[in-house]
Formats: C-alpha cells, sequence, structure tokens
C-alpha cells in the first residue's frame, strides 16, 4: 500500500513537472525594421531620435548661410559638435543623438569633423610617437598639425509634461545650433518639436 | 445568343476593373522625382506631386500629400535616397508620422546627406510600420 502510494506520487511529481515544463515557452526574438514607428510610450524613444537627426540634417545642409559659408570656404567646414544638454527629467542618451547627427552631416560632404571626445587617446598617442623614444622620428607624426575648427554644433533636449489623470502628455523641444567660432556668431538655428499622448 | 451574353459579361467586368484601377486603393504608395502614382491610400491619402531641387551640392526631394478623406489622417512616410547604380542609401530614414487634416495637403520634404544622390523614392504607409 505504501509502495503504491510512492508510485501515485512519483507519478504525479512527474506530471507537474513534465505540465509546468509544457507551459514555459522560450521568449521569442526577432529582428525588425529600425526605422519602423516607436510609440510604446511617451519616452524619448528611436523614432524621435531618427526623426530629430532628420529634421536637424535637413535643415542643415539646405540652410542658405551654410551653404554661402560652404562657397566661401571652398571646401568643407572644420565643425566640432559639443555634447547635446539633456535638461528633461528622463535618460536620454544625447551622445546618440550627436553621434547620429554628426554621421549624416559627415556624408554630405559640407563639413569635416573634429573629435574633442577621441583627442585624449589622440595626445596620448602622439606623446607616446614625440616623447617615448620608442618611434623613428623620420615616420612620427608631428605635433602642432591638427586643423582647428571653424564652427561648433552644440544643442538641448528640454521637455514639459501635462497630465489630467487618465491622459498625459509630453512635449519635447531639441534646439541645436551652430556658431562661427570666429566671430561668434550663430550662423545655424534649428528647433524640433515634438508632441506625444498617452491615454 | 451566348456568345453574345459572354462578350457583355466580359465587357462589363474590363469596365469596372479599369475604373476600380483608376482609384485603387493601397496599404503603401510609393512615388519618385515627378512620378505621381494614381493609387489611393486605404485612408484616403494620395501624393498630388513630386519634385527635386538641388540646393548647392544636396538634392532636396519634395512631396505633396493630399488627405482626400472627411477626417482628419495619420500618414506614415520615409524618403530613400539612390545613388547612380541605382544603390540605396540613408536606409535610417525612419518612419515619420504626418497628420493631415481633411481635404488639406502638405509637402514633406527631405534632403539627400550625400552627393552622390541622383533620385529618391518617398514611401507612404496608412500604418505605422
Amino acid at each position: 500500500m505504501k509502495k503504491a502510494l510512492i508510485i501515485v506520487a512519483a507519478v504525479a511529481a512527474l506530471g507537474t513537472v513534465v505540465f509546468l515544463g509544457g507551459c514555459t515557452s522560450a521568449p521569442t526574438v526577432q529582428y525588425t525594421d529600425s526605422t519602423a514607428v516607436d510609440a510604446l510610450s511617451t519616452n524619448f524613444s528611436s523614432t524621435d531620435l531618427q526623426m530629430t537627426t532628420s529634421s536637424m540634417v535637413n535643415s542643415l545642409v539646405t540652410s542658405p548661410m551654410i551653404t554661402n559659408a560652404y562657397k566661401q570656404n571652398g571646401g568643407p567646414m572644420i565643425i566640432y559638435v559639443d555634447n547635446i544638454k539633456n535638461n528633461t527629467d528622463q535618460h536620454i542618451d544625447a551622445g546618440m543623438l550627436s553621434d547620429s547627427i554628426t554621421s549624416q552631416i559627415l556624408n554630405s560632404g559640407l563639413f569635416q569633423l573634429v573629435d574633442m571626445n577621441a583627442m585624449a587617446a589622440a595626445k596620448k598617442q602622439l606623446d607616446f610617437q614625440a616623447y617615448s623614444g620608442m618611434v623613428d622620428q623620420s615616420k612620427a607624426i608631428q605635433l602642432g598639425t591638427m586643423t582647428g575648427a571653424q564652427y561648433m554644433v552644440y544643442g538641448n533636449i528640454g521637455t514639459m509634461n501635462a497630465s489630467n489623470g487618465s491622459q498625459s502628455s509630453v512635449f519635447y523641444q531639441i534646439t541645436m545650433s551652430m556658431m562661427d567660432l570666429k566671430s561668434g556668431l550663430i550662423v545655424w538655428q534649428n528647433t524640433k518639436q515634438i508632441r506625444k499622448v498617452s491615454n | 445568343m451566348k456568345l453574345k451574353k459572354i462578350i457583355i459579361a466580359v465587357t462589363l467586368t474590363a469596365g469596372l476593373v479599369l475604373a476600380f484601377a483608376g482609384c485603387a486603393t493601397s496599404p503603401t504608395i510609393q512615388a519618385g522625382p515627378n512620378q505621381v502614382p494614381n493609387q489611393v491610400l486605404t485612408n484616403g491619402i494620395k501624393v498630388t506631386s513630386t519634385n527635386m531641387t538641388r540646393i548647392g551640392s544636396i538634392l532636396n526631394g519634395i512631396a505633396t500629400v493630399t488627405n482626400l478623406s472627411s477626417a482628419t489622417q495619420t500618414v506614415y512616410y520615409k524618403f530613400v535616397w539612390y545613388d547612380a547604380n541605382g544603390t540605396a542609401y540613408n536606409d535610417q530614414n525612419p518612419w515619420t508620422p504626418l497628420q493631415i487634416q481633411a481635404g488639406f495637403s502638405q509637402t514633406v520634404s527631405q534632403a539627400a546627406t550625400t552627393p552622390n544622390a541622383i533620385s529618391f523614392n518617398v514611401m507612404l504607409s496608412a500604418k505605422a510600420n
């Protein structure tokens, strides 16, 4: 009798394990279009980043001031892209936004870029070439030959939030500017506004 | 007599097909420079004109989109640029939502971010992709 109970218990336990195991399904992962509309929440999304990039680059490369400056310069202008300030209460990787904009404006052929974020590493390498005594000086890159930026691009992101209990909205405003470092004048500025509502 | 009936039926069917083809509805539409398809999106949105202008060394694609329906509609559009080999690039352009009021038209434009661009397609979709 006791043996029969043990067998019944064992079969029941095994059945439970098999049953629960059958209920567990592996999460499905699939690749989707990275440019598809992401409207999962009112947070700053990939669509917002891509729309902002598109709007900024569009405005910059078609700006009459920039077209004239390119002509006067006789070739690509040297720019430095400063960090975009995140003035919102969200965690927004503003570096992604500036990287995305930088990639596209470089492709336009109107600009060449000075990357201040990589400058510390570059200086370390140049110091190594100049001072370590390990590099053939006839092949070492000489100090003081870098090109300085003519223009600086910078910007900020801000938000306004509103809610009435059942509905909430977030208004984003992204502003970017380009300053002529010689004159201090703003030669280009554009604002992208995005409003998202959640029910 | 039977042949006459068949001819009438075939003619009527062909006529109906042609009539619907003239205002065919589609979930997506693709238009190029000066190539405006005679299609209407399922939500009543139509491309009414396209154009391409040059600003300095950069080409700018323009499309006028019209809402033929009697309600405000949201449409999603995306520009794709092509080089002389027909290779598409700039494919990180987003599907961008655009809201158009009933009976109104809006112009959307986008610059090619490379001087190698020679042509574009603007794609419209009634649904978010």
